[in-house]
């Protein structure tokens, strides 16, 4: 073929593709919410999701037995609202739970959905050689049976506070019918895990590796039709390229926008950024610990000079310079969102003078060049933050400087994340801002910063925190049914760590979301903003996202 | 001309094997692994212990080796922990749109780099050399990933005449016939190709120039000249062609150049290739990946390089003879 004819039929065809007309209409009128995503997903069988895509396509695919409230209660049954199971009821010892199956549920593929699902979902989450991260959830369950094809019923070991909430709201439910015959070692490799059948109120469509996940309403769903009729999550990993998405028309909705996005948003008239709570409390942890775990750290082993760092850092301003008003300064190692969190907790307050006077009571002298010292080690560490956040880059300047006033010399090291993580594990550094983003549970806090937490790879606990009246109190929080008791212990157990200074509390989050104006969300839970979805509209006369033929159009 | 490509063969051997060798020890050296950091979920120890042991990586690192060296010798490039897939599957999606990408910004930069070095060459000392050699070292000159997001902000967003990324109109896609999707594919292409092509046009026109200028002074050209041959005639006929062989060394030399701007542009562009796989990969520490990556792009490059001597040989009767 000659290039004379090649280059008029290529350029007819780009062209042919550009033409705003017809081909993009139907999909592209229809209400369609485009989420620009930074990750694609791993693997859509929830117990194997192990990231935030997918765990948000697979909460729209699978349901729960039960949804927790907006006020994310966890505690007893209150507030939590129906899901897979119309209701509920308790044995009269509090040691099983019946749930009863909405006998409208099905399967996308119109098998009906039935107790022997919950059961096979119970046995797979808990199975060994699937490993699910879900599974250790589930340890207060005893076993699950069905009483009738309609009635899964679990029975606990003991009686617990959260015992429906780790039931009803941690396990999601998936088809016995299509994947039973898969052992649970090969689970994983399970075509299914990359083309599901769900029975939630979405259905899959497709999934186009690195680029596309698409669902659409099922308009058959039990609890009644999604509003929106298509969801679909498009993958750009650079965060410029997303919001170049989002200013485009390609896309119509990002979960998170930076600070500086925020800003310029305001700018865009087709564009709103709208705040939402979350349940990310950042902070900086203090090693208690010698570097590599050995001892004692020279600095942060001992409690009063930890108090005396945190009374050192303005966190209001680090705050209010950094994050505006997006964050507000967290009081303890729990979000303002969590059913125990008390407003009326004490505090460390910001005072560089009583820091001066307990470092000076602590041995600490101020030497050569204004550094204090403690015979010969000097009060210098390094803060450890993550290459990728701009955010705790600049809070860890900020305090840079106020510890300077305080006869504090600071460095700050810059990490990629796996890095980070590896570092904290083995103990290998001085101080580290972190955030965490917490389970609704109050009860998860003894995951993250007990005795137990730090010894253990991935907890919050990387500084070795260990109080044996914290953990006490938090145990008998967790075992109290009485809610009234259990927020006094949960009170007193967080006036012990706060006290205790294993971090200085920086910020809790409030995330913003950035939309078009047509888009309606419905209110966005702090522990899933996607929890919702099927309750979002589109204003009548707004396209969704383009497609980006029409933006082409647009323009011409 | 066999033992010219048997000699190849094995020194494109040696390597793959050392890249394959030091891309393991640098990926195991640095601190983290496949399960020190998941994003979006709290990961119980327990868990992750169960999940090292199963991925073996709770074993030494030669021990690690070992299995590495085994598993590719077999035709196993393993398993990707943070696809949850065969690392084999992951490729199969991933490989083909890099090797389009490279294909189409290999051809687009030689047919501009050439046209312009011809160009050049002709019209030596004026200003369409000296503007056409500007305009191309300027591009030349741009940090790779600042010309492709100028690229997205200027011809997709400024003047909206190409989509901003991705590989498919994610809206009309699924209602489209197959010409409407070779359309739309091609439409994505353009800007993603046109970013890799303009960021090695520049050296191939400033080879492709000095190439004709030594074989415009020869004899035979002379000789053309003084028989009453059209100046185009002596380009097109003589000069190009003689003037194109030093060239085809550049495409093997072109190729990994082409190949590491493709890892920034796919991100910019949001183009799901090879690059982008590589860059996630490294982030989430999936061994696996980076490794097959790695290992698939330097054969890459040696099967390149030894095509461009293989090329250069067959075009060139005296390197045949040695």
């Amino acid at each position: 073929m000659r290039i004379s004819h090649t280059i008029p039929a290529i350029v007819l065809l780009v062209v042919s593709a550009c033409g705003g007309e017809g081909h993009s209409g139907g999909a592209a009128r229809s209400s369609a919410l485009v989420i620009t995503s930074p990750a694609d997903a791993d693997n859509l069988i929830p117990a194997l999701t192990t990231n935030v895509t997918a765990s948000q396509v697979g909460s729209l695919l699978f349901e729960k037995l039960v949804e927790p409230g907006d006020s994310l209660n966890t505690i007893g049954d209150a507030g939590f609202r129906p899901s897979l199971a119309d209701s509920w009821s308790w044995s009269p010892d509090s040691l099983s739970i019946a749930f009863h199956l909405d006998p409208r549920a099905h399967w996308h593929d119109g098998v009906p959905l039935r107790a022997a699902d919950v059961l096979y979902s119970y046995r797979v989450n808990i199975s060994k050689d699937v490993g699910s991260p879900i599974g250790p959830l589930l340890a207060g369950i005893d076993s699950v049976t069905a009483r009738d094809s309609l009635t899964p019923v679990f029975w606990f070991h003991a009686r617990s506070p959260e015992q429906f909430f780790n039931a009803g709201s941690q396990l999601r439910v998936i088809p016995a019918h299509l994947l039973q015959a898969v052992p649970d070692s090969a689970l994983k490799n399970s075509p299914f895990g990359r083309k599901p059948v769900g029975s939630g109120p979405y259905r899959f469509v497709r999934w186009v590796s690195g680029s596309t996940i698409e669902l659409d309403a099922d308009s058959t769903f039990h609890r009644g039709r999604p509003k929106l009729d298509r969801l679909i999550w498009s993958i750009a990993a650079s965060p410029d390229a997303a919001m170049l998405r989002l200013y485009s028309g390609e896309a119509n909705f990002i979960e998170y926008l930076r600070p500086q996005d925020v800003v310029q948003i305001a700018k865009h008239p087709e564009l709103k950024a709208v705040k939402y709570p979350n349940l990310q409390v950042f902070y900086m942890t203090f090693n208690e610990r010698g570097y590599g775990g050995h001892g004692t750290h020279a600095i942060f082993g001992d409690r009063d000079v930890r108090r005396a760092l945190t009374m050192a850092v303005d966190r209001q301003r680090v705050v209010s310079t950094v994050l505006d008003s997006s964050a507000r300064v967290a009081l303890g190692p729990i979000s303002s969102v969590i059913s125990t969190y008390d407003s009326t907790l004490p505090r460390l307050p910001f005072s560089p003078d009583s820091a001066r006077a307990i470092l000076d009571r602590r041995g600490w002298v101020t030497g050569a060049e204004g550094v204090r010292h403690k015979g010969a080690a000097p009060l210098r560490f390094t803060i450890l933050v993550p290459s990728t956040s701009t955010v705790r880059q600049q809070a860890a300047v900020l305090m840079q400087d106020m510890y300077k006033q305080i006869g504090a010399r600071v460095d700050i090291e810059r990490v990629d994340f796996p890095t980070m993580g590896a570092r904290e594990s083995a103990h290998e550094f001085d101080a580290a801002i972190d955030g965490m983003a917490l389970d609704p549970s109050p009860a998860s806090i003894r995951q993250e910063w007990s005795s137990a937490a730090a010894n253990a790879e991935g907890t919050s606990n990387a500084g070795h925190y260990a109080s044996r009246q914290f953990d006490a109190l938090i145990d008998s929080a967790a075992s109290q049914m009485d809610p009234t008791r259990a927020r006094g212990y949960y009170r007193r157990a967080y006036t012990t760590i706060i006290e205790d200074a294993p971090a200085v509390w920086l910020y809790e989050g409030s995330a913003w979301a950035g939309m078009n104006v047509g888009v309606r969300p419905a209110p966005m839970r702090p522990d899933a903003w996607f929890a919702h979805l099927a309750d979002w509209t589109i204003g009548t006369g707004v396209v969704a996202a383009e497609s980006a033929s029409d933006t082409v159009a647009r323009a011409q | 001309m066999g033992r010219l490509l048997a000699g190849r063969i094995l020194q494109g051997l040696a390597v793959v094997w050392v890249v394959a060798t030091l891309t393991f020890a640098l990926l195991h050296s640095a601190p983290g692994d496949p399960f020190s950091y998941q994003s979006g979920r709290r990961i119980d120890p327990e868990i992750r212990a169960h999940w090292r042991y199963v991925y073996c990586l709770d074993r030494p690192l030669s021990a690690q080796y070992v299995c590495y060296v085994r598993s590719i010798a077999s035709g196993d490039l393993g398993y990707s922990i943070s696809k949850q897939r065969p690392v084999r599957d992951v490729l199969i999606d991933y490989v083909p749109r890099t090797l389009e990408l490279m294909f189409l910004g290999l051809c687009a930069s030689f047919l501009i780099g050439i046209t312009l070095g011809v160009l050049q060459a002709r019209h030596r000392g004026t200003v369409v050399d000296w503007g056409s050699r500007g305009v191309s070292l300027l591009f030349y000159s741009m940090p790779d990933f600042w010309l492709a997001l100028m690229m997205a902000l200027v011809f997709a967003y400024w003047i909206p005449l190409f989509p901003i990324s991705g590989i498919e109109d994610v809206v009309a896609a699924p209602t489209y016939g197959w010409w409407q999707h070779a359309g739309d594919h091609l439409r994505h292409l353009v800007l993603p190709v046109a970013t890799l092509a303009l960021m090695t046009t520049a050296a191939i026109a400033r080879f492709q120039r000095a190439a004709m200028l030594d074989a415009i002074g020869l004899d035979f050209v002379v000789t053309a000249r003084a028989k009453g041959v059209s100046e185009g005639a002596i380009v097109r006929h003589h000069v190009l062609r003689n003037a194109l062989l030093p060239v085809i060394t550049l495409a093997g030399v072109t190729l990994p150049s082409l190949l590491g701007g493709a890892v920034l542009v796919e991100l910019i562009f949001s183009w799901p290739g090879m690059g982008y796989l590589t860059a996630m990969a490294v982030e989430s520490r999936d061994y696996a990946i980076v490794t097959s990556s790695v290992l698939i792009t330097s054969v890459l490059v040696v099967v390149g390089t030894i095509a461009a001597d293989l090329l250069y040989a067959l075009a060139d009767p005296r390197v045949r003879a040695q």
